[in-house]
């Protein structure tokens, strides 16, 4: 076992190494690279001369919610999670469960050491000493996997009826949990004390200083200015590390059914994701088919929008989450700042910009279109349809949900602040308009890389091609919305008011739109889904 | 009789590979085409292209009279495509595949035909359910019932029984022979070569490509010159094997 977890992570480093031969995983690696590079950079502009941004207890805040969320995940993932391949061959196989635990441990470690990597990068402005931050990183990244997998383990034993129960409200405190890492994590890069402030006074003191003890240990020895001041800490963390890969080693629990599941479902989202689709699975059992819709909208290509609604009526629970929790983040960001004054001709510019960046955020939660449908398309080929009149009913579907959530959110931002009429105008004209581009482009995207679906069949996020999808993404926006925004800038430069502008832009952009529904129709057309079976 | 689909020196490449070079062959209506090759031999995509998923190189291709290319849209309602890997909807229960088809089709059918259908392929228990949650032959049957719901005029039929039961494959012999009797041209791909035999009354043999032979079983017995009372395997592998002798190819 040991032979195999080596050499899948020396074929794993060499098969990526080789991938970058090819001029998309290229260009994929260098985005990222230069997203990082420029965001140290605006982090090193931004600190120079400066001390450290933040405090022990804001630090102990952010590791205390990473520390629970690692826990309620690995109770959530019930079981652990291994390669596919791992179950078929070594499931099956001449080894105790305690080889395989230590198995799937080793195969973690790495992914602990270029995690603690990363974090020491973002938290950079928080450390004072970069080699003992580090250490502190790995030695709480590999405890935080023993934590993981000790829950997992223990959530075998549960009984299933009240491990389904429980299971709701683990997931909904997860999420509140996650959206305060996100806070977490922006006070400690920002060195913002304003958005640690609440989570500090939750987790200071009290049962947490025993319970979250290893969160106040990292905490202090990324604080520790030297060895002298750190070897406590180290030493704690040290410990800690041992201990629970005792506990690991010492659960006799029966993990493999579990286990199997675990494995299929992680490997099944892997897959949805690597496609930029984020949804649950279908679950097993008998469920309520709709009746066929009476509109005639539904009819002919409508049919292929009306199979896409059904999916989203199937999913609503967990759209609902992702909405939510954008609505609040969203929220909180609108709370922090300043009154949302109006701008020219009496237009809002704060809430109608605010809400056009939403579908740009929702893109993979809504994704009830082509990236949900890559398997059918031979299926949906077969129809008796124009390709753009498919391409028009498969986006419909992630355009209606965004301009509805920008609905509610404009109506939620009403409750707080008064919204002129003629902001509302505009949004009427720019949501819809922005909306269809936004989805179009990221269909087209999607449909442009087959690398990206040929990687998702392999239960793998492609990386690389997922960035390269979303350089494509954005710049093919910017270009699709450009001309709109131009036409508009021009009539306010020849002395049009602000709502004639709009009504403009407007109509350049549901010509752009048309252009860009024709395109994705021809690539939907074009798309090779047999290239594999002679 | 005017034939259902007629193909005409239809050749499909991909880059530098020649799937399928110079095919010609006719389906009356009525008529069980069988389809056999070894595995890359172009049977798939033969299919796939009669059903309008890929498009030809060369070749001209008509369903009920229709271009495939120049009438696509036209073409495509008078027929229907079974893969051999069936890929349904997830989110869709059986139920709800057939609403789609019967909304995509713009065919109004009420569900006491769907529930004829669910019952011929005794999908009737599984009406209500996922179709990602339905096992290999159910899915395949699921396709199948939503291929059978329009009574297409050409039937193109890949693996049709992969996957299937000996119960669900007498089903399904019986379910397209009666669609044939109705008067629909069928092609059946499979490497059950006795399944062909049994079901079909003409026989298209792919090689690399190229059609080997063609016509009725007696017919492709006596070019390959292996006896009246050959099986249809014996056959095969003789003519196969005649292709891969140097400067062999259709007897």
């Amino acid at each position: 076992m040991l032979y195999l977890a080596a050499t899948q992570r020396k074929n794993t480093v060499l098969q990526f190494l080789r991938g970058l031969k090819e001029p998309r995983r290229l260009i994929g690696v260098a985005f990222w690279t230069l997203c990082i590079a420029a965001f140290l950079a605006s982090q090193h502009a931004a600190t120079a001369g400066t001390a450290r941004v933040t405090s022990t207890e804001s630090l102990q805040a952010l590791f205390s919610i990473l520390l629970l969320t690692t826990s309620l995940n690995g109770f959530l993932q019930r079981g652990l999670t291994f390669q596919p391949s791992d179950v078929d061959f070594l499931f099956c196989g001449p080894f105790s469960r305690r080889q395989l635990v230590m198995y799937r441990l080793l195969s973690v470690y790495p992914f602990a050491l270029v995690s603690s990597a990363f974090f020491l990068l973002v938290l950079r402005r928080a450390t004072a000493h970069p080699g003992i931050a580090y250490c502190g990183l790995v030695l709480f990244s590999v405890l935080l996997v023993h934590v993981q997998t000790i829950f997992g383990l223990l959530a075998t034993t549960v009984e299933n009826r009240i491990f389904r129960h429980l299971k709701t409200w683990l997931r909904i405190l997860a999420w509140g949990l996650a959206i305060g890492l996100a806070f977490a994590f922006m006070g400690a890069v920002t060195g913002d004390e304003h958005a640690l402030t609440t989570l500090r006074s939750i987790f200071h003191g009290g049962w947490t200083d025993v319970v979250l003890w290893p969160a106040k240990v990292v905490a202090r020895s990324l604080m520790a200015d030297g060895w002298s001041a750190a070897w406590s800490p180290l030493l704690g963390l040290l410990a800690a590390t041992f201990v629970t890969l005792l506990i690991v080693l010492a659960l006799q629990v029966d993990f493999l059914e579990s286990s199997i599941l675990a494995t299929q479902q992680t490997a099944a989202l892997r897959a949805r994701f690597g496609r930029g689709v984020v949804s649950p699975e279908a679950q097993p059992g008998a469920v309520q088919s709709a009746f066929r819709p009476r509109l005639p909208f539904f009819r002919g290509a409508g049919a292929i929008a009306w199979k896409n609604l059904i999916a989203v009526s199937r999913s609503m629970r967990f759209l609902l989450f992702a909405v939510l929790s954008m609505g609040v983040y969203t929220a909180l960001l609108i709370a922090r700042g300043r009154g949302i004054s109006a701008g020219e001709g009496g237009v809002q510019y704060d809430i109608v910009s605010l809400g056009a960046m939403w579908p740009l955020l929702l893109q993979q939660y809504v994704a009830f279109d082509f990236r949900r449908d890559i398997d059918s398309l031979a299926e949906l080929r077969q129809l008796p349809l124009r390709p753009i009149s498919v391409a028009a009913a498969e986006v419909f579907v992630p355009t209606f949900l965004c301009v509805t959530f920008q609905a509610l959110g404009v109506a939620g931002i009403a409750l707080f602040e008064s919204i002129e009429p003629s902001t509302l105008l505009v949004v009427a004209l720019v949501y819809p308009a922005t909306t269809l581009a936004i989805s179009t482009v990221s269909n087209l995207g999607f449909m442009l890389f087959p690398s990206r679906q040929a990687s998702a069949a392999r239960g793998r996020a492609g990386g690389s091609s997922l960035s390269l999808v979303a350089l494509f993404n954005a710049i093919v926006t910017m270009v699709s919305l450009a001309p709109a925004a131009f036409v508009g800038f021009l009539c306010v430069q020849f002395g049009q008011q602000g709502l004639v502008a709009f009504g403009v832009a407007f109509l350049v952009q549901c010509a752009v739109n048309l252009l860009l529904l024709w395109l994705l129709g021809r690539v939907y057309a074009r798309f090779d889904v047999a290239r594999d079976v002679m | 009789m005017r034939p259902m689909i007629r193909v005409a020196r239809f050749t499909k490449r991909y880059e530098d590979f020649l799937a399928v070079d110079g095919l010609s062959f006719e389906v009356a209506p009525g008529s069980i085409l069988g389809l056999v090759g070894q595995n890359g031999a172009g049977k798939t995509t033969t299919l796939r292209t009669l059903a309008g998923i890929l498009s030809p190189n060369m070749g001209k291709i008509e369903i009920a009279g229709f271009d495939l290319v120049r009438q696509a849209i036209a073409a495509k309602r008078e027929l229907a495509y079974v893969p051999d890997t069936p890929h349904p909807f997830d989110m869709l229960t059986v139920f709800e595949h057939l609403e789609f088809t019967a909304l995509a089709y713009e065919v109004d059918d009420s569900p006491a035909r769907f529930n004829t259908l669910l019952a011929e392929l005794e999908l009737t228990e599984k009406r209500h359910h996922l179709a990602a949650t339905l096992s290999r032959g159910m899915q395949q049957k699921l396709a199948i019932a939503c291929a059978f719901l329009r009574e297409p005029k050409a039937l193109l039929l890949d693996e049709p029984l992969t996957g299937l039961d000996p119960r669900g494959i007498r089903i399904m012999r019986d379910a397209i022979r009666s669609r044939a009797e109705r008067g629909a041209a069928v092609i059946v791909s499979s490497h059950q070569l006795e399944l062909v035999e049994r079901l079909c009354d003409h026989v298209l043999v792919l090689h690399r490509g190229k059609a080997v032979a063609q016509g009725t079983l007696d017919e492709i017995r006596s070019t390959s010159n292996t006896g009246p009372e050959a099986t249809l395997e014996e056959v095969f592998f003789a003519l196969t094997e005649a292709a891969e002798q140097p400067g062999g190819g259709a007897p």
